[in-house]
């Protein structure tokens, strides 16, 4: 099956593209990028097996729109059109729209289902690539690199590398990471798990009958260790008790011989016999003690006398002490002062000389100026210091201005008046946004004649003949009408072609029936029945003859000779058998030829007739090929151009059209040049008149360029001449702004200054000096005012610290006096005052210490008599008390009570003692006494530690046993007592069953993995032997061409492992495995591989159109022309489009292949 | 008067072919077994019946755990609380069970003899329960044609554990007839041993209940026990009551329709919202099974692991789905295989059609036999009714299954 025409009525991008590829050859369909190269590649898919649920070339034509048709050729020579909508019931429709049944394509395809199509008569050149890499990968092995090429399948390899790869994460024999390892080895712990946390009811039972026994065991151990403890219990109590017991029983026996001894007094009556007597002894002994202290006492008072006089003068003496201490001080100071008023008095007198005649002083002949008046003198002085300066900066300033506005006025007066250029520039600017007026001419000017230059050329290369700028008025046909001409022409043309064939074959089909009648008719004419029979009856002869030989050798004789012509008659026979045999074969060859004979002079009728008929049929085609021809030839008469093939002619429609647009274009080009040229002139002249007016005449010879840019310059030079004035401007009127601000300060400081000189003149009358004193020296003066001010305060002060001491001293001898007479007792004599004071003060502090100290001796003795009478009192009741307590105890003396308080006390000591023990005792023993003295007489002569020793072997021995019996019943209830309900087991067990599940599902994927690799090995093993020898033997020839006979042929070897394998023979004989060939003969093997198989497949009839896609990107143009040549062969076999992207290989198919037999058809420009 | 009859409780038997994967209701599903006999004991309490007969296969077999013997005898002991007699035959897997004898049973409960038959009257009830356990494994007598003539002025149930004349699926234990059971002159034959539901008979009523718990893929849908009502000595109704935890379901899915994958899973899907409602809130174990002719087969077989996991996925949306297995079935669809289609089909039926083929096949498979316990071997293939695992025939089926797969891969890169 071929498509003689596509339709792209509504598909992706394309709305009525009809590609026309109805020539046997090679179609080379160019696509460049966004052409729809894929889309279209996808309608020829999706025509022949429908367009998807999902599809993606609904971007311009939604869902329903869709439709891709087709003219399709059935290798019967027949032709269908059908168009294919997308539709999920049947999508098949009729150029007229009517619905056709799917089976119309079905026959049509052969058995080519979509999936063999897509992809057997589909390649690309990444399927090269992926192919030549399959074909290293597998080592070059025969069976796969066939199977793949006449699959397609490129990645077989990695598909048998998947099954294994998975097979081994399935499992491996020794291994535990694979899967079912892993289930296994899972499985069987899951099972020994159940199995041990199974709870199995015999073991229930044996453990319940081992715990009865251990509980018998463990009572039985309890008795025995009971009674061993308690008799180890009694020895251990008896040696804790024995001594207690002893030393009660000689306490219990001396309490009775008290007893017998005499009376006891009661319990009270010992301690206070005791407390009493204590008393007694206690107040004896302090009495005396208290009259011993008491003498000494009184003898130390009688020593201590005071002077009572003295003591009552203290205040007075300790004030005079106090005074005289610092007047002796203030005397040291007296002759300091003395000496300062002095040289105070001298250092005014100097000072005083110093004041002017003038100056105002009081009654004394002191400066008389008061603060506010020294204040103003002092201000003044300040202002002068001030003023002065200010006066002769303002002086300088003013001058300094008055120089700078002199020059820059000259500088003013030195510039030139600015030109005005308003209308210049404003004419200049208009121009130039009109543009680059004169280029522009230029460039319209190249371009018109580049136009008029390609038109011409393009006229000329295919005969055409017009005036440039009216090529698009030549009567060229319109596309359609060229189409409809040219495939009446093919039509007409195959359809002559289709009968002459015919035509030829009835010929020479009549011319070979011709020639067989000829030769039976030479054949020797057939034997006739009389020669049948003379050949059999001599057979009969013969036999007659060989019969009596055997039967009766005697008589045989007769005749033989005769009949044999000397022969044996074996041999004889034999030959007249075969010669009868040959005659009659003879008769019956000849009855076939004759039958033969008149068949073929039948057939010979029936063909002349046929060709007759032909001959006819040829006629009337020629005449409408030639009536066809004749309306081809009329579309290009007009033009004046001999009509050539269809290819020539779109070529000369092609640059016809070319030509045409380039006329209207051309035309344009003219109009604009006429317009600028107009604007150039008048611009110019306006510039000029312009220049003239502004003083400038420019030549009559200078480009409007050349003019503008003079205009320019004059309207540059005006406005820097006006820039240049106004700074001027601006610097002359600066400068005299700042002469008059000089001027106006000079002035203020000149009048502040007069107002000074008034102030000052009245200010300096108080100090007698005159307005022309220099201020320095009217301040020196104010400074010694304040100076004279200053000593004749100090001099004051000085003065009445002088008086005040000497006025002190008397006072203090004045007092002195006062003292002496109050103490004429002492004769104090005729010392100074301070002398006088200083012994006064001696006396009295010894005074004021014996006086203290009496006081002291005087407290403690009326202590002393008080504590006398307390104790004389205690005395008296102790011994009142002991009196008491002998007739209390009905004793007759205080002795006979001492001994019966003896005897008392210690019977109570013995008692307590008594009680402690029975305590201790019954801490010791922790059993009734009776128990324990019992037990104690019972072991009396008994060796305790030994026996001790013996029962706490005994009992450890015995409490060893009853833990480790307690410890197995512990055990054993616990083991019991974990029998429960509990379904560890059961969980475990359903793990354990998951398990196998898994492991199951594993297995049967590890099964039909290994199964699926192993059919897919043995089915390529198949498909290399069925296919070995017709594939390899094509793929050598056209390996041959595509590698430009680089290489000879592909031969087969078995390698190490036994495998067979491919390798490439060079021209010169030797032989190369795939993985030494470069990658591009490798990828060059694989499309002879593949070209082959595929010619091989569609012989056997199952023939589809094939799509290349870019199969020679990356081919080189020499292997690209070999390439298409195989193509080219190809087509005889299977109808080739070829789509690329790449205009180059439609111009290597033109140059590799002739003419009639490769169609370029572009993408895009058969809308 | 109401009796419950349950029999083949099988406890602590585990769910079979139940693969884990996440997702999967792991806990809910665990222990179901124990859960239905708390349903039995539950439902016995909830109606009211004055007696509950067990028609053997309490325990399951070789089961060795005395914990689940306590955990049986705790459900009497509930029966007890409640005042609910029980009688019980053992069943041929009770006799194997080496502690289903040694349990102490609470006084609620009447085991009867396994040498004789053995009556046990209630005449509060006007009822005698008639019946004989297993003393072993296997039963091949006709233990029924021991048992006594009905006593006519009482309800005699018959309670036994048999294949009665060979239920399919079932070997022969304690064979018995119709007839022989219609001759008794019983009111109610309380059967056990058969794990599908079935009343046999109306007159006299003979009645499998079924087990009360399905346990693998192929004892799907409603599992209980059947509750008698019986009024003046006759059999007035028997009703099924649902106490399984846990359904299995056979989902087999007709992807003939499906043209992509999203559409089989909406297939898929839809089919499942069906089961689940079917289930009445049970938990669902699922064996999806894809078949028919469709136009996704290939898609199917391209990526077995990924329709596996997006149909669990889907399970996992619904909750109490456990999806058991998804088995692809399908077939090719329509057009005529291409040359290598055909090659590989004739390849994979040439190795089929020959013994010595198989035979060389099935040697390839030694080392992998070798590891798998046979138990698991067994099992694999037993609890399908499938093949062993790894047998000769287990292998020769797979043949189609490994063309298909091979078809998928080739199909993959756009090939077959």
């Amino acid at each position: 099956m071929r498509f003689s025409k596509l339709h792209l009525a509504k598909f992706g991008m394309f709305t009525d593209t009809v590609l026309d590829v109805s020539l046997v050859g090679v179609n080379v369909i160019v696509g460049k990028n966004e052409a729809g190269k894929s889309t279209a590649m996808d309608a020829i898919t999706q025509l022949l097996y429908g367009i998807p649920l999902q599809s993606v070339h609904d971007y311009v034509h939604k869902y329903p729109d869709l439709r891709i048709g087709g003219a399709l050729v059935g290798s019967d020579g027949k032709s269908i059109e059908i168009y294919r909508i997308k539709k999920s019931g049947p999508s098949l429709r009729s150029a007229g729209g009517e619905t056709i049944g799917d089976e119309v394509l079905r026959e049509l395809l052969g058995g080519v289902n979509e999936d063999v199509f897509t992809q057997l008569f589909s390649i690309s050149h990444d399927e090269i690539t992926e192919g030549g890499a399959a074909l290293l990968d597998s080592e070059g092995e025969l069976g796969a690199a066939l199977f793949g090429a006449g699959t397609g399948l490129t990645t077989l390899n990695a598909v048998l590398a998947k099954l294994d790869s998975r097979a081994g994460e399935l499992f491996k024999p020794s291994a535990s990471k694979p899967l079912v390892n892993a289930d296994v080895a899972r499985y069987k712990d899951l099972t020994a798990r159940v199995k041990e946390t199974s709870q199995s009811a015999a073991e229930v039972e044996r453990l319940n009958k081992t715990l009865r026994t251990a509980e018998a065991d463990q009572t039985a151990k309890d008795a025995e260790l009971k009674s061993v403890s308690s008799a180890l219990n009694k020895a251990n109590r008896v040696r804790r008790s024995k001594v207690l017991v002893f030393k009660r029983r000689s306490a219990t026996d001396e309490l009775a011989d008290l007893e017998l001894q005499g009376s006891q007094v009661d319990a009270q009556i010992p301690a206070l016999l005791t407390e009493a007597s204590d008393n007694r002894f206690k107040s004896t002994t302090s009495i005396a003690g208290l009259e011993a202290d008491l003498a000494a006492l009184d003898r130390k008072l009688d020593d201590l006398l005071v002077d009572e006089l003295l003591v009552a003068q203290s205040s007075s003496i300790n004030a005079l002490t106090e005074e005289i201490g610092t007047l002796r001080v203030n005397y040291k100071d007296l002759p300091g002062l003395n000496k300062q008023v002095g040289d105070l008095e001298r250092a005014l007198a100097g000072l005083l000389r110093r004041l002017p005649e003038g100056c105002r002083r009081d009654a004394t002949g002191m400066p008389q100026l008061t603060d506010v008046e020294s204040s103003r003198v002092q201000r003044l002085v300040t202002s002068r210091g001030r003023l002065e300066p200010a006066l002769e900066a303002a002086s300088a300033a003013l001058t300094e201005s008055a120089q700078l506005l002199a020059s820059d006025e000259a500088n003013l007066s030195s510039l030139r008046e600015p030109a005005d250029v308003v209308n210049l520039a404003a004419a200049v600017a208009r121009i130039r946004q009109e543009g680059q007026l004169e280029a522009g001419i230029a460039t319209l000017h190249a371009e018109a004649d580049g136009l008029v230059a390609t038109i011409s050329a393009t006229l000329a290369s295919v005969g055409l003949r017009s005036a440039p700028r009216d090529a698009d008025a030549m009567p060229i046909p319109d596309s359609a009408s060229v189409h409809d001409a040219d495939s009446a022409v093919t039509v007409a043309r195959n359809d002559l072609v289709t009968a002459e064939k015919e035509l030829g074959r009835l010929q020479s089909e009549r011319a070979i029936a011709e020639d067989e009648l000829q030769s039976l008719i030479r054949e020797a004419d057939p034997p006739s029945g009389a020669e049948l029979g003379t050949e059999r009856s001599r057979r009969e002869h013969g036999w007659q003859l060989v019969r009596a030989a055997w039967l009766d050798p005697a008589t045989a004789q007769d005749g033989v000779e005769a009949w044999t012509s000397g022969e044996p008659l074996d041999l004889a026979y034999e030959a007249s058998v075969a010669s009868a045999d040959a005659v009659a074969d003879r008769m019956l060859g000849d009855a076939q030829s004759v039958e033969k004979r008149a068949f073929l002079e039948r057939q010979i009728t029936g063909f002349a007739e046929s060709i007759l008929a032909h001959e006819g049929i040829v006629g009337e085609r020629q005449k409408g090929l030639d009536a066809a021809v004749e309306q081809w030839d009329g579309l290009w008469t007009r033009l004046s151009i001999e009509a050539g093939d269809r290819k020539a002619m779109d070529n000369l429609l092609t640059k016809a059209n070319t030509a045409a647009a380039g006329a209207v274009r051309l035309r344009g080009v003219a109009g604009q040049l006429d317009a600028q040229q107009t604007i150039v002139e008048a611009s110019r002249s306006d510039l000029r008149s312009l220049l003239a007016e502004a003083g400038d005449t420019p030549d009559e010879q200078l480009t409007l360029a050349a003019v503008l840019d003079r205009a320019e310059s004059h309207c540059a030079q005006a406005g820097r001449d006006r820039e240049a004035r106004t700074i001027a401007e601006k610097a002359v009127a600066a400068a005299s702004k700042a002469v008059n601000s000089a001027a106006l300060k000079l002035e203020g400081i000149e009048k502040e200054l007069a107002e000074w000189l008034i102030e000052w003149t009245e200010a300096l009358v108080p100090l007698g000096l005159s307005a022309d004193t220099k201020a320095s020296d009217v301040s020196d003066l104010l400074h010694t005012i304040s100076d004279v001010d200053m000593k004749s305060e100090d001099l004051e002060e000085k003065r009445r610290r002088v008086s005040g001491i000497e006025r002190r001293n008397k006072e203090i001898v004045d007092d002195l006096e006062a003292v002496e007479a109050r103490l004429s007792h002492l004769g104090l004599g005729d010392d100074d005052a301070t002398a006088i004071i200083s012994g006064l003060k001696e006396r009295l502090d010894a005074a004021v210490k014996i006086r203290t100290q009496r006081v002291t001796l005087e407290k403690e003795r009326d202590e002393k008599v008080a504590a006398m009478d307390s104790t004389r009192g205690t005395l008296v009741r102790a011994e009142t008390n002991i009196r008491q307590l002998v007739e209390q105890s009905n004793l007759a003396d205080e002795d006979a009570l001492r001994s019966a308080v003896t005897r008392t006390e210690r019977a109570t000591e013995l008692e307590s003692l008594v009680a402690q023990w029975d305590d201790e005792l019954l801490e010791a023993a922790g059993v009734p006494l009776e128990q324990v003295e019992s037990e104690v007489d019972e072991l009396f002569d008994a060796d305790l530690d030994a026996l001790i020793d013996e029962l706490s072997g005994q009992r450890d021995a015995l409490d060893q046993q009853r833990i480790e019996i307690t410890l197995s019943v512990g055990a054993l209830r616990n083991q019991l007592a974990e029998i429960d309900e509990s379904h560890e087991a059961a969980l475990a067990a359903e793990q354990a069953q998951a398990t196998s599940a898994e492991l199951s599902d594993h297995a049967d994927e590890y099964i039909r993995v290994v199964l699926a690799k192993q059919i897919l090995e043995r089915e390529i093993e198949d498909y290399r032997e069925r296919n070995q020898g017709p594939i390899l033997g094509r793929a050598t020839e056209l390996f041959e061409r595509l590698t430009l006979q680089r290489y000879t042929g592909i031969e087969t070897d078995t390698d190490r492992k036994g495998k067979v394998i491919l390798q490439a023979k060079t021209a010169n004989g030797s032989l190369i495995e795939v993985s030494s060939l470069s990658t591009g003969t490798r990828d060059q093997l694989y499309l002879a591989l593949r070209l082959a198989a595929l010619e091989h497949f569609a012989a056997a009839g199952q023939s589809v159109p094939l799509l290349l896609d870019d199969l020679f990107v990356h081919f080189d143009d020499e292997r690209t022309q070999a390439g298409l040549r195989v193509l080219d062969e190809l087509s005889n076999t299977v109808q080739v489009l070829l789509f690329t992207h790449h205009e180059r290989v439609a111009e290597q198919a033109k140059k590799a292949i002739d003419a009639p037999r490769v169609t370029v058809l572009q993408l895009g420009t058969h809308v | 008067m109401k009796v419950l009859h349950a029999a083949d409780l099988h406890i602590d038997s585990p769910l079979r072919g139940l693969t884990r994967y996440e997702g999967a209701p792991v806990e809910e599903m665990q222990l179901a077994a124990r859960r239905a006999t708390e349903n039995l004991v539950q439902a016995a309490i909830d109606h009211t019946v004055d007696l509950v007969v067990i028609a053997g296969d309490v325990f399951d077999g070789d089961w060795k755990d005395y914990g689940t013997g306590l955990f049986w005898t705790r459900q009497l002991g509930e029966l007890h609380d409640h005042g609910i007699p029980v009688v019980i035959v053992a069943g041929n897997h009770d006799a194997a069970s080496d502690f289903s004898r040694r349990l102490t049973m609470p006084d609620n409960v009447t085991q009867l003899s396994t040498s004789k038959p053995e009556a046990k009257r209630f005449d509060d009830l006007d009822l005698v329960v008639v019946g004989q356990g297993y003393g072993a494994k296997s039963m091949p007598n006709d233990l029924a044609a021991g048992f006594p003539l009905a006593d006519p002025g009482l309800f005699t149930l018959g309670l036994l554990h048999t294949s009665l004349d060979g239920r399919p699926g079932h070997a022969s234990y304690a064979p018995t007839s119709l007839d022989m059971l219609r001759g008794r002159g019983y009111q109610y034959w309380a059967l056990g041993h058969v794990h599908k539901r079935e009343v046999v008979l109306e007159d006299p009523w003979v009645v499998f209940p079924g087990n009360v718990q399905g346990r693998h893929a192929r004892e799907t849908g409603s599992k209980g026990a059947s509750l008698v009502t019986v009024e003046n000595r006759e059999v007035q109704s028997v009703e099924h009551l649902s106490l399984d935890v846990a359904r299995w379901a056979d989902c087999a899915i007709d992807c003939a329709a499906a043209n992509d994958l999203d559409s089989l899973l909406a297939l898929v899907s839809s089919r499942l919202d069906e089961t689940v409602a079917e289930a009445d809130g049970r938990l669902v174990a699922v064996r999806v099974r894809l078949v028919g002719a469709s136009p996704v087969h290939q898609v199917l077989w391209a990526n077995p692991d990924r329709v596996e996991a997006e149909v669990r996925g889907l399970g996992a949306l619904q909750s109490g789905v456990w999806i058991e297995k998804v088995k692809i079935d399908t077939r090719r669809h329509g057009e005529v295989d291409s040359e290598l289609m055909a090659g590989i089909t004739s390849t994979a039926a040439a190795l089929k059609a020959s013994v010595d083929e198989l035979a060389a096949l099935d040697g390839m498979f030694t080392d992998f036999r070798n590891k798998i316990p046979a138990e698991l071997r067994l099992d694999g293939g037993a609890s399908d009714g499938e093949p062993v695992l790894a047998s000769p025939a287990h292998i020769a089926a797979s043949l189609d299954a490994a063309v298909d797969l091979v078809a998928a891969m080739l199909s993959g890169s756009g090939v077959a």
